[in-house]
């Protein structure tokens, strides 16, 4: 009797210790959270009802309510330039769904499967993952810019521009891009969809095969539903990502980029602005006019991916 | 086999993550630490400077003279002398902000690019920035001559912007413009100088210097034996200049690619300053005052001014557009850009294409003329680009060429804008005994002894009055002496103003920003900067001067609402 006694002490202090040890742990990521998500978000969007102005006099800043920052957002989002920016953010995601989402998966599919060097293909794709963002940027710049138009200039005596050249219709500048974010963002893809379908169970796939089933009835009907709320999150997270992504454009052209995207216009923007308090309200409503759009259409392609998703059979 | 290959994987993965970690610390790593031991003996002032392209030579050597000065006085009780000590760290930025200068440990700054307003204000929490007003309007006991201030040598429009309700809070550090910089050497290997007595009429090969024509024309000052004998002095000659350049097989003008938004604008504002003036162009900044450069187009594409000044005020100054310098500044880079055999396609928008790329290829003559900022030799010797040639800095050639005029302005004096915002300012709450070290560094510094030393070490000017003799002209490089007389012969316009509403919309109203333009019918979309206009659409055939001008203005009547007016 004693001894169980004991024994529940022991558990209560243990619990107690679990506790103490897990609050600790959460303190410092809740503290977080609650300054850099919710009071930044919090200011922010009390920022866009206020006009900002400098009063040299009394070395201070007046600071007074005010639709004037909705009203410039809004006179923004109506211009060519972010009606332009809205084409290509929209552009991008369309295609970065439709091409990289779909090879990825295959890519996983291979990896997952274990054919032939798909260990060398996990390393090789995760690698620009690994590297620094602006090391890869770096060389895949030069590799465009220097590499390729002197090594055609060397052998053939024609200057060909750089695809990245500004004086080039927007397109090629685009496919250059569109191309090194792909395969810069592969790798993130690959490991998560190759570990979620390593996960399927054997017995399931072999039934299929004995089934005969082919590879891709194997990949459509067994591992695309069993990844599939994995490819959803990254699907409705993706569409945070139609308003944040700069389409690393700052990287390759600083703040003055051929063609913009939503993301890449905040960050100039922002960047330019950092100690500049009158254009914060602009700024701060410009987020909030994309939060307005961007929350419904999240829900509503989390509802869709949830009815027209595939089922497991 | 098998677990060797893992290792070596892992290891290459390690040293390729290490890569990532290094480039991390590099950037963080400008902790701005002074390498020099505290003597404790002495009062320390710790001094931070942006290491650009004119470095921190020029403040180690002024900072030995000042300690062996004023190593009898006392600052601080139970101490005696000062040490100044110097960070010697090149930071991402130039500029530091209110939250920077709160949390260092230096307390004196010579900065760039900073917005003084601004960091007067700070951020809402604290002072930034301390009251220098002592240093600045206090007799200069540092002089040798005299003992005039420090504010005596800043011009009325820099005396009235730095002044706020009575106090001073920061002072201009260096000047810094953008030009035409062209190679002596290789103008005078190749003859590349127009020939006395030229006629616009003659062949083109005809005016320059050759075997029966072997004296140089006068040059934009029309007197003889100056510097800028034998260069061009209008917009046609320069063009024409191109032209013979290119029948050398040498590329006439280059730029880098990298900063091509930046470089190319302030040129094109440089070019428009010149034409309308110091007076006309200020206007831009301070939106009071009486225009009369504003014109139209008429039917052909021609400038015609106004028949009346117009009065400009907060309401209007979006007419400034149609200054003439635009105009003309469109025709003069429409004119550069037009051509692409003027430029080398490959560098001309590579986003790979560095400034010290730029002139490293204007260093070895592979280029006549660069388009650059005054500041470029000394970030040349720090690339070794001079080595690539087999020579020092001060063994090289160089010249600041004149701005071009275009016909009915030649023989007007020149005018140059000043970019940098450099700015000498202290921190906010020292003690009484660092107050009077750092004011005495300042005025010190500011001495027209150490103006010349600085100009003598850096071959740049500081951003305030002060003249350089004969003799001491000797020690600058040729590009440093060309630079002092020019820039001395000039009106220099600095891009600040007390206007509230300049101050507010800086951004927006700085000098590069002025030339955005609304064209209409073209495939892209936005406003354009001559950069993306006169050059990317130059090269396609697809830019029409006179609509960009018109373009412009339009830009501005429509946007002026949209500033920021309090």
């Amino acid at each position: 009797m004693q001894t169980v006694t004991n024994k529940a002490k022991k558990g209560k202090i243990g619990l107690k210790k679990d506790l103490v040890f897990y609050c600790l742990m959460l303190i410092w990521p809740v503290a977080q959270f609650c300054v850099f998500y919710i009071g930044v978000n919090f200011n922010s969007f009390f920022l866009a009802f206020r006009n900002i102005t400098m009063d040299i006099e009394s070395r201070s800043y007046v600071y007074t309510w005010s639709l004037d920052g909705i009203k410039k957002a809004w006179e923004t989002v109506m211009s060519p330039e972010i009606i332009q920016a809205t084409k290509m953010s929209v552009l991008a995601w369309i295609l970065g769904t439709l091409i990289g989402l779909p090879l990825g998966l295959l890519f996983s599919h291979y990896i997952a499967k274990k054919m032939p060097a798909s260990g060398f293909f996990r390393v090789i794709l995760f690698l620009p993952s690994i590297i620094s963002a602006i090391v890869v940027a770096t060389l895949y710049m030069y590799f465009l810019n220097m590499a390729v138009p002197m090594l055609i200039k060397d052998t053939t005596g024609n200057t060909v521009l750089s695809l990245l050249d500004s004086s080039r219709p927007v397109g090629y500048q685009f496919g250059a891009l569109f191309f090194y974010n792909t395969w810069v963002g592969f790798g993130v893809n690959v490991l998560m969809y190759a570990n979620a379908m390593s996960g399927i169970s054997p017995e399931m796939i072999e039934a299929a095969n004995l089934d005969g089933a082919t590879g891709f009835k194997e990949f459509w009907h067994i591992s695309l539903p069993q990844v599939f709320p994995t490819l959803s999150v990254f699907i409705v997270t993706g569409i945070a990502g139609l308003f944040t992504n700069q389409f690393s454009l700052f990287t390759f052209y600083g703040s003055d980029a051929p063609f913009q995207t939503f993301g890449y216009y905040l960050y100039k923007e922002t960047l330019a602005h950092s100690t500049d308090l009158p254009e914060f309200p602009k700024l701060a409503a410009f987020g909030l006019m994309m939060a307005v759009v961007a929350i419904p259409l999240t829900f509503a392609v989390r509802w869709g991916l949830e009815k027209l998703g595939p089922k497991e059979d | 086999m098998r677990k060797f290959t893992k290792t070596l994987i892992t290891g290459v993965l390690a040293v390729a993550t290490s890569f990532t970690a290094v480039n991390c610390a590099g950037r963080a790593g400008s902790t701005d630490v002074p390498e020099e031991n505290v003597d404790t003996s002495k009062t320390q002032l710790y001094v931070w400077n942006y290491n650009g392209g004119y470095g921190t030579d020029w403040l180690y050597k002024a900072k030995e003279r000042f300690e062996e000065l004023q190593k009898d006085v006392v600052y601080e009780d139970g101490t005696t002398g000062c040490q100044i000590l110097v960070t010697g760290e090149k930071p991402g930025s130039p500029e530091r902000s209110a939250a920077d200068i709160r949390n260092s440990k230096f307390e004196l700054y010579f900065t760039e690019g900073q917005d003084y307003y601004k960091l007067f204000l700070g951020d809402g929490n604290g002072d930034a920035i301390g009251d220098i007003t002592e240093a600045v309007t206090t007799p200069n006991q540092f002089e040798k001559e005299g003992n005039a201030t420090v504010m005596s040598k800043l011009t009325a429009q820099q005396q009235e912007y730095y002044t706020i309700g009575g106090k001073v809070y920061g002072i201009p550090h260096y000047q810094g413009n953008f030009g035409f910089i062209y190679n002596i050497d290789l103008f005078n290997q190749k003859n590349l100088y127009f020939a006395e007595g030229y006629e616009s009429a003659a062949k083109d090969d005809d005016k320059f210097l050759g075997r029966e024509r072997d004296k140089k024309s006068a040059g934009p000052d029309g007197i003889k034996g100056t510097y800028d004998d034998g260069l061009p002095v209008t917009y046609a000659d320069f063009f024409t200049l191109l032209k013979y350049i290119k029948k050398h097989n040498i590329t006439p003008v280059t730029w880098t690619g990298k900063y091509r938004e930046q470089y190319i604008n302030l040129t094109f504002n440089a070019a428009a300053a010149d034409v309308d003036g110091a007076e006309q162009h200020k206007l831009k900044y301070d939106m009071s005052g009486t225009a009369t450069t504003l014109g139209t187009l008429d039917a052909d594409g021609n400038f015609v001014k106004d028949a009346a000044p117009t009065v400009i005020n907060d309401k209007n100054a979006y007419e400034l557009a149609r200054q003439e310098g635009t105009y003309q500044a469109i025709q003069l880079f429409g004119g550069i850009f037009g051509s692409n055999a003027n430029y080398d396609d490959l560098f001309a928008r590579n986003s790979s294409d560095e400034n010290t790329a730029a002139q490293l290829r204007f260093v070895r003559g592979q280029a006549a003329i660069l388009m650059e900022g005054v500041w470029w030799e000394g970030e040349s010797e720090q690339a070794n680009n001079f080595a690539a040639v087999s020579k020092k800095r001060e063994e090289c050639n160089f010249g600041l060429m004149p701005m071009p005029k275009p016909e009915g302005h030649v023989g007007e004096k020149n005018t140059v804008v000043d970019v940098m915002d450099a700015l000498c300012f202290t921190k906010a709450g020292l003690s009484a005994g660092k107050k009077k070290l750092a004011c005495d560094f300042i005025k010190f510094v500011y001495s027209d002894p150490e103006l010349v030393a600085f100009t003598k070490n850096t071959n740049a000017l500081k951003a305030v009055n002060y003249v350089i003799s004969e003799e001491d002209q000797r020690d600058l490089t040729t590009f440093g002496k060309i630079l002092y007389k020019y820039v001395h012969d000039s009106d220099v316009v600095y891009e600040y103003s007390t206007n509230p509403l300049y101050y507010n919309n800086a951004y927006s109203l700085r000098g590069r920003a002025y030339y955005q333009g609304d064209v209409a019918g073209l495939d892209t979309s936005g406003s354009l900067a001559p950069h993306q206009y006169l050059l990317d659409m130059g090269k396609t055939g697809k830019s029409d001067l006179s609509a960009y001008f018109s373009g412009i203005a339009a830009h501005w009547q429509k946007g002026w609402d949209n500033l920021n007016k309090g």
